[in-house]
């Protein structure tokens, strides 16, 4: 579906993705986990052209990625970065119309159609009553929930998200992760998202690739992949991985506390 | 050690030759001896002995003044603010003293004694107006200072804005003014030095006095506390010193910039922190400074003579671009935004 | 088709059949604003020495020839000052939103970066070395120069930091030097032109004339058919780099035509009538101020607002008793700080607030 093919890149001399060669599958969530600087965001950032790429290939269906134009790029994949910015004069309303500009005509704007899906992408995050705030104003968790809306109503079927839940509260990782989980199971999109916690990735994740110094060290479904061994690769921690209510949770030793296995 | 010794070796001797070039440069090298003997006996016989002594010598003792009271204050308030882009002209005291003045000789007829009390109220104004603006709509978030910068540049601006307007609304007096206003160190400036020359007199004095309590106050104001130094007391008191005497300094011949921002940076790297040491050597670098920003205003473009204020207005705006690279712009420093 | 509806946040709008939408209180806001205009621009006509004003000029207009001192004041003076006044403010406002969205930062203005006096400085070397260069020319070298000083920023400050404080301290500092050469190279010209060119040099109305009216024009046409193409781009552009990118805008070439298209705007007033501070930056802010809005709807509501400060600075100038020539720039730039450190507050409240 979305795969790099032993791609580089790199921030001027400084190496950042060296030799990536992945697979994303279709209709599943794909969490991208490891340590700061591994080069999560900037794989992400590589498919979407935002990092220049030295070698190798991306290709999206068969396509390869740099040919598409922007315009149809953005209809095809939407893209959260980690940070979003919004001036204080936009509200959420106008926010959601403009995740359709890549649809509009030169001077055109939202179709019936468009706005039917802008109404129910704000149902399906629980914003419709919100639709008239600047985005700015929104508490922590309702913003990101917007700008998930706002993805969403681009209405493509891979999304990429940088992050999407890294400086919420539990209860928002938690809510806005169900809804990502929705959007694969119910939506059958594809949705690529880098995650920090391990713990979300087993409780929410298909599949996922594990990264450390800009390679990928594997991949693969999370029950497989999840493994004591690969985490001390990845993240030089001991852990031990047990299952709950048909949940891996991973369980990081302490120095010099015995555990209870 | 070596550096700071050899640099304060130095300075008097190229101050010597610096004023030396300035005083003679310009003159036909055959002349020269005459006129060093008409220099030392202050006579003079033909025209250019008269230059000399009527034209030359008052432009070097301004240019003198005006840059050791530059250089002197920039050092202080780069200091006690923690800022490597203050100085009087970047913090509103040289705009709003010279606005002050034209406002009290225009509006109100002052004498030049009293345009010099206007002078001093209006750099004070200025200061103030900077920090008061930078507290009103500065970033909590600004370590690095920017907003004060910011403010200054801004009341800079409105004042030196007002001062365009007043001069506009009194064409018959404007002629008087208007090379007075952008900087001019000028020989017929020289009875406002005979005035005005004790404020700056009594600011580096304070200075000297308060070199001490002030480097300690540098490396740590708690520090300095429990050693027994009245903190907020040395504080304003230096910078209240800083303030009057490049007032003082503009109102004898206008708002001259760049010497108080350059000064510091040029000295620091030989001197170091400690101004004891950083204030002698400002002294004499910034009148050398300035006595070179003098002499290629005189000469450069002969024989249009520029005024030193549009020298160094072109200078500074340069050395401010350089500094901003280099201290807020580099690499290493993450910029808020 | 122009049908009613509401837009997605609950605002009521003009609908078109492709899809383009107008806020109904943009509109309002816009029709108030012209108004506004019209208003001032009236009471404009009846300022000044000579007695005569707006119904003169109804009666001019339906017939009426008018006597000497009155056709002059109406036709030569104050009429071009009242049009050409709108149309400079008009372009320098919209240079002032197109730059505030493409770099992201608030405070960017074409006058306060310095692109005005990057022009200033281009046109006075042109004339310097070709004092009998056509008008094409001129506008030309000030393109030229306002391209230069934008070239130069973002060389010194680099493209990320161009949302800081930094650029605008920079912008700044080029913009005093540039103003220093200035002075310094009237020096050069021949005295008749120097003293004409020392009224320009501070931003001034004294020279608007009707040719200059008729070359303003197709670049104000040009600018609204811009403002409909490129607005819903300004939108994106809001958004960041990285998003509007992910949202289709082909950035990499886009940006550098906006820019372009902002010097130009400012180049063509600086040529006009001198460099003017501060109006960049705050007419959209008061348009935002008195109707938020984004995309079309802002760039337009601006340069309506730039029109009127403009019109209103120069009634005010020549209301003054005393007549008291003060020009443009400089009026400007006294209500203008004020403004600025307000403005600078309103966004540090907003920003302490956002954490």
């Amino acid at each position: 579906m979305l795969e790099t093919r032993h791609v580089s890149a790199a921030y001027g001399k400084l190496d950042v993705l060296s030799d990536v060669s992945v697979r994303f599958q279709k209709g599943r969530l794909t969490a991208v986990v490891g340590p700061n600087g591994c080069g999560k965001s900037s794989l992400l950032k590589a498919i979407m052209g935002f990092l220049p790429v030295r070698s190798g290939d991306i290709f999206l269906e068969g396509e390869p990625v740099p040919r598409i134009g922007r315009k149809k790029l953005a209809r095809r994949i939407a893209y959260l970065p980690q940070d979003c910015f919004c001036p204080d004069y936009m509200t959420l309303g106008e926010l959601i119309e403009l995740a359709g500009y890549a649809r509009y005509s030169l001077v055109g704007g939202p179709s019936e159609r468009d706005r039917a899906l802008y109404r129910q992408v704000l149902e399906t995050v629980g914003l419709s009553d919100r639709a008239d705030f600047p985005v700015n104003k929104l508490s922590g968790g309702q913003r990101q929930r917007a700008w998930i809306a706002m993805v969403l109503a681009q209405d493509t079927d891979v999304i990429l998200m940088d992050e999407p839940v890294n400086h919420l509260d539990m209860k928002y990782q938690f809510a806005v992760l169900e809804l990502v989980r929705d959007l694969t199971e119910t939506h059958g999109k594809t949705v690529i998202a880098v995650l920090h916690d391990l713990n979300l990735t087993t409780a929410f994740a298909d599949d996922v690739i594990l990264m450390r110094s800009g390679k990928c060290l594997t991949a693969g479904p999370v029950a497989e992949t999840v493994t004591t061994q690969n985490i001390e690769q990845v993240f030089d921690l001991r852990t031990q991985i047990f299952r709950r209510d048909g949940r891996l949770v991973c369980f990081p030793e302490r120095a010099g506390h015995a555990t209870v296995s | 050690m070596e550096k700071r010794g050899l640099f304060l070796l130095a300075a008097l001797p190229i101050l010597a030759f610096t004023l030396a070039a300035h005083l003679f440069y310009g003159f036909r090298p055959a002349e020269i001896p005459g006129l060093i003997a008409a220099f030392l006996h202050f006579e003079a016989q033909s025209y250019e002995e008269a230059v000399l002594l009527f034209q030359r010598v008052p432009r070097s003792l301004t240019a003198i003044y005006v840059g050791s009271i530059s250089a002197t204050s920039g050092v202080v308030l780069q200091s006690l603010v923690r800022n490597p882009l203050a100085s009087p002209a970047t913090m509103g005291v040289n705009a709003g003293a010279a606005m002050f003045l034209v406002a009290g000789a225009l509006l109100f007829n002052i004498g030049t004694g009293l345009q010099g009390a206007a002078a001093l109220a209006g750099a004070l104004a200025g200061f103030l107006s900077c920090v008061a603006v930078a507290r009103f709509a500065g970033r909590q978030n600004d370590p690095r200072g920017l907003s004060l910068i910011l403010s200054g540049a801004l009341v800079s601006m409105l004042f030196t804005g007002i001062t365009n307007a007043l001069l506009l609304s009194d064409p018959a007096r404007r002629s008087d003014f208007l090379s007075w206003v952008i900087g001019n160190i000028n020989h017929a400036y020289i009875d406002r030095l005979a005035m005005f020359w004790w404020i700056g007199a009594a600011s580096i004095a304070a200075f000297i006095v308060l070199a001490r309590p002030l480097t300690l106050i540098l490396f740590g104001a708690e520090k300095a506390a429990s050693a027994g130094v009245n903190v907020p007391l040395v504080s304003r008191a230096a910078i209240l010193a800083a303030v009057l005497g490049s007032g003082s300094a503009v109102a004898v011949c206008g708002p001259i910039g760049f010497v108080g921002l350059v000064v510091p940076h040029i000295v620091r790297p030989f001197v170091g922190n400690n101004l004891v040491f950083a204030l002698p050597a400002a002294f004499a670098t910034g009148a050398v400074i300035c006595l070179l920003a003098d002499l290629v205003a005189r000469q450069a473009l002969h024989p249009y003579v520029l005024s030193t204020g549009l020298v160094t207005d072109l200078l500074g705006g340069i050395v401010f671009v350089v500094i901003v690279k280099r201290f807020y712009l580099s690499p290493s420093n993450r910029e808020t935004a | 088709m122009i049908r009613r509806g509401t837009a997605m946040d609950g605002k009521r709008v003009l609908r078109l059949s492709n899809g383009l939408q107008m806020r109904i209180g943009n509109l309002r806001a816009g029709a108030g604003f012209a108004v506004a205009a019209v208003l001032l621009a009236a009471i404009s006509t009846g300022l000044g020495l000579t007695n005569t004003g707006f119904f003169d000029l109804l009666s001019a207009l339906s017939g009426d020839p008018l006597s000497g001192a009155e056709g002059y004041a109406l036709w030569t003076v104050r009429l071009p000052r009242i049009l050409l006044g709108f149309m400079v403010g008009w372009a320098v406002a919209l240079s002032g939103a197109l730059l505030q969205s493409i770099a992201r930062n608030p405070l960017a203005d074409p006058g306060l970066f310095g692109f005005s006096q990057g022009s200033m400085t281009m046109i006075m070397l042109l004339l310097i070395v070709a004092p009998a260069a056509p008008k094409s020319l001129v506008v030309l070298a000030a393109v030229a120069g306002g391209l230069c000083v934008a070239g130069l920023l973002l060389w010194l400050v680099g493209g990320e930091r161009s949302s800081g404080l930094s650029i605008v301290l920079m912008g700044i500092a080029i913009e005093t030097v540039l103003s220093s050469f200035g002075s310094l190279l009237i020096l050069y010209l021949p005295t008749e032109t120097s003293i004409a060119l020392s009224e320009w040099l501070a931003g001034s109305l004294f020279q608007a004339n009707w040719t200059m009216i008729t070359a303003f024009i197709p670049l104000f046409v040009l600018s609204l058919a811009g403002i409909l193409l490129v607005g819903p781009a300004m939108a994106t552009f809001d958004l960041g780099t990285e998003m509007a990118m992910a949202l289709g805008e082909p950035v990499a070439r886009s940006r550098p035509v906006i820019l372009v298209f902002a010097v130009v705007l400012s180049a063509a007033a600086v040529t006009a009538v001198g460099p003017l501070v501060f109006l960049g930056v705050l007419a959209p802010h008061i348009a935002g101020f008195i109707s938020p809005a984004i995309a079309r709807a802002r760039l337009f509501l601006s340069g309506l607002v730039g029109g009127i400060l403009v019109v209103a600075a120069d009634a005010v100038t020549r209301s003054l008793a005393g007549g008291l020539p003060l020009p443009l720039g400089l009026s400007l730039t006294m209500i203008g700080v004020p403004l600025f450190i307000i403005a600078l507050r309103l966004q540090a409240l907003r920003k302490q607030q956002s954490r």
